[in-house]
């Protein structure tokens, strides 16, 4: 309590949030539970997320009766993690959260209070769910500054004694704090999402102006040349557009629009597919709006000619634009797309017509007879135009797509894609469910995804072998399912009691003991055609990862913090060549590969990513890809693997 | 597949098995019938090494066994090993 920087300890009955904080940081003591009594209130009245969101009058109510929410211990708290005390508390605000009294896993670390203002505190997250806000966004302990650099409430400086708290002086003060943190965080954030939904919006619109400009292209050539007509069992553009974009959809759906690149360049084909469309297109419009006189009527040369008639003779601007179209499809291909609809662009339009209205007709005096094949001309070059246009998206739906559809690309690198809208509620919701921490979400094999697993996949949490275990059976699908396809390096994923049951346990190397691990009945792959063995390690409290590369005749340790375990590697190149020797009567010179500890590798900064690490570490090796990732990724992995254990597959994050 | 080992499930009923429940140096042999769910197997083990039965996790041939499972349903013999391991956390 000395070492708290309220004024006074009483001010709430329990002390606050920077108590708990403290004392979970620094001591070993058992948690007096009364003390964190009232905390919670006063913690979120003075944490920076106790913004526009947050129900005052809830908060004074549960102020008033703060003895109303005190701390139980959870069903199975404490029981499964053997360095944890946890509680459950229900939140002021009907929230679950779970958080860690009592002595810290590893004092060097620090661990906090999910209530803790800065833990995990996503603005993203905040934004999108304002319900979160009054959420224990950490889900547990997590740290992002160090508990001394938070700014001091202004609740507790402004209050002294329990009947001087002013609740209003200091919401405001926090609401307007949170208002500029808010502001200068999310500012770039909102406006980068924006440039994306804008984005996202381009190619419906396309679209739909698309199928616009190819009916109204249909309806020229259909109206002017019956005769012409192609066959009836022809597809219309219109149904090809319609096939094509639900080809897109499709083809996005599958992943198969593998980078965004990809998408901006449909955008761009199909823009100026749109734009070609309406210079097509356009001919059947007049654009100065009336009814265009028949053809065989306009045998007037004079009256068309007259710059001033032009608003009563779109027939006129419509022979024009056929003109151009013909002379110079190019040039007008600029000015088309904005004519018809554009009322801006009609001062120029009717200069430019006047000026081709000008040329036709010294031509027209001359030609007039030329005029009905000429217009014939026309529509056979647009009907050419147009079943080019069809060869080319009859060669991007039959060439590319398909044959992209035949084949899914496997992953070549760890995805980094940020979840999608479906997959963020999804973690949402799984971070904040309120099952029982033995609830499982997903089961695979024999393993399962619960509550808990989950909570350790939350920031700053230490992951668990239930966690790591579960990815490396889903890595195992995976590579299974590239064995099956002979693509890609074949690969066997252990479990994390593989060296523990090989060697750590006993503290001597004991090969019987894990000879009926690998039975290909067991595991499903025959481990003697692998070419790689990835083994995660568990090293006390840290988590690492160790590849017996058989095709490349090495032993490779990828550890996040750069350590080294000979042992480890001398124990399973020793495994290697019994196994081998055991399976398939093979003799391997496992004594004089190379192991290797690479420092070239990702590494980590804190005190609670190993995990993670080692996992993508383990999915590297796999994919026999770059390391191309660190420590900034750490958290959206985090959030990955949630949900990839939650989908009980790798590939759900890659869509 | 499924119905052989119902079969011989249905057969072998009331067959007891000798189980042996191994912890690193710590080996224990229980003596269980083929259809009784391992969960039993599980509580005297860690009764026996004062733990609580969701610190450990129990491995036949390194696959996990969950409580309900019987030896019939993982086709065990007679002396068989199930391997008790703790849980494993980490993180620097």
């Amino acid at each position: 309590m000395e070492r708290t920087p309220t004024t006074g300890g009483g001010l709430l009955r329990g002390g606050s949030l920077w108590d708990v904080v403290d004392r979970n940081q620094t001591t070993e003591t058992t948690t007096p539970r009364s003390k964190t009594r009232g905390g919670f209130a006063a913690a979120l009245l003075g944490s920076p997320w106790a913004g526009d969101h947050l129900d005052e009058e809830s908060v004074r109510r549960d102020l008033r009766r703060s003895s109303g929410f005190g701390v139980t211990p959870s069903r199975s708290g404490g029981e499964k993690r053997r360095h944890y005390h946890h509680y459950d508390t229900p939140s002021p605000l009907g929230r679950r959260a779970s958080y860690t009294l009592g002595r810290s896993p590893s004092p060097g670390s620090l661990s906090l209070s999910p209530y803790s203002p800065y833990l995990g505190y996503s603005p993203t997250l905040s934004r999108k769910f304002p319900r979160l806000l009054d959420t224990p966004v950490g889900f547990g302990r997590s740290v992002s500054r160090s508990p001394g650099s938070y700014p001091p409430s202004p609740l507790l400086m402004a209050g002294p004694r329990h009947g001087d708290v002013n609740l209003d002086e200091g919401m405001a003060k926090f609401r307007d704090e949170l208002k500029r943190e808010l502001k200068e965080e999310l500012g770039p954030e909102i406006k980068a999402e924006m440039a994306e939904e804008i984005r996202q919006e381009v190619l419906p619109t396309y679209n739909a102006m698309l199928g616009e400009g190819i009916r109204a292209a249909r309806r020229a050539i259909g109206a002017s040349s019956s005769e012409h007509a192609h066959g009836s069992g022809r597809l219309s553009h219109l149904e090809r557009e319609r096939a094509l974009r639900d080809k897109v959809e499709g083809y996005r759906g599958r992943r198969l629009l593998l980078s965004q690149d990809d998408l901006r360049l449909d955008v761009k084909s199909l823009a100026s597919y749109r734009k070609l469309l309406e210079t097509v297109g356009s001919i059947d419009e007049t654009p100065f709006g009336g009814t265009p006189p028949p053809l065989r009527h306009r045998e007037d040369g004079r009256e068309a000619a007259s710059p001033t008639s032009l608003a009563k003779h779109g027939a006129a601007a419509r022979e024009t634009k056929v003109v151009v179209v013909r002379d110079s499809p190019e040039a007008f291909a600029g000015t088309a797309g904005t004519t018809p609809t554009s009322s801006g662009g009609q001062g120029d339009f009717s200069r430019e017509c006047d000026r081709n209205i000008q040329v036709i007709m010294s031509r027209r005096s001359l030609r007039d007879a030329e005029e009905e094949a000429g217009r014939m001309e026309q529509i056979t070059e647009l009907q050419a135009r147009l079943d080019s246009l069809d060869i080319l998206w009859r060669s991007k739906d039959s060439g590319e797509i398909d044959a992209m559809l035949a084949k899914e690309v496997p992953p070549t690198s760890v995805c980094k894609k940020e979840l999608s809208a479906e997959h963020e509620t999804m973690y949402l919701s799984i971070m904040g469910s309120d099952e029982d921490d033995d609830y499982a979400f997903s089961r695979h094999k024999n393993l399962r995804f619960t509550v808990q697993d989950a909570m350790s996949l939350g920031p700053g949490e230490w992951l668990t072998d239930e966690n790591i275990n579960f990815f490396m059976s889903l890595l195992n699908d995976r590579a299974r399912r590239r064995i099956e396809q002979k693509d890609g390096p074949a690969c066997y994923f252990t479990n994390t009691f593989f060296l523990n049951k090989l060697f750590k346990g006993t503290r001597k190397y004991e090969y019987s003991g894990v000879r009926t691990w690998t039975r290909p009945k067991k595991i499903g792959v025959e481990i003697t055609k692998c070419d790689k063995v990835v083994v995660p390690v568990h090293q006390q409290v840290h988590w690492c990862c160790a590849v017996a590369d058989i095709k490349r005749k090495e032993l490779v340790y990828y550890d996040s913090m750069l350590g080294k375990d000979q042992a480890v590697l001398e124990n399973l190149a020793r495994w290697v060549k019994d196994e081998w020797k055991d399976k398939a009567k093979v003799d391997l010179d496992t004594k004089s590969w190379p192991r290797k500890f690479p420092k070239d590798i990702p590494t980590q900064e804190n005190g609670y990513d190993c995990g993670v690490f080692a996992v993508k570490f383990a999915e590297c090796a796999g994919l026999d890809c770059e390391m191309d990732f660190s420590q900034q990724d750490m958290p959206l992995f985090r959030k990955q693997m949630v949900v990839q254990l939650k989908e009980v597959d790798l590939d759900a994050v890659d869509q | 597949m499924a119905d052989a080992k119902e079969e011989k499930a249905a057969v072998s009923t009331g067959e007891h098995l000798n189980i042996k429940v191994k912890q690193d140096e710590n080996e224990i042999v229980f003596k269980i019938k083929k259809s009784t769910p391992l969960k039993k197997l599980m509580n005297a083990f860690c009764s026996r090494q004062a733990v609580e039965i969701n610190q450990m996790v129990f491995l036949y041939d390194g696959q996990r066994v969950l409580p309900e499972e019987t030896p019939a349903q993982l086709g065990m013999e007679d002396g068989d090993l199930i391997d008790a391991m703790l849980h494993q956390t980490g993180g620097n």
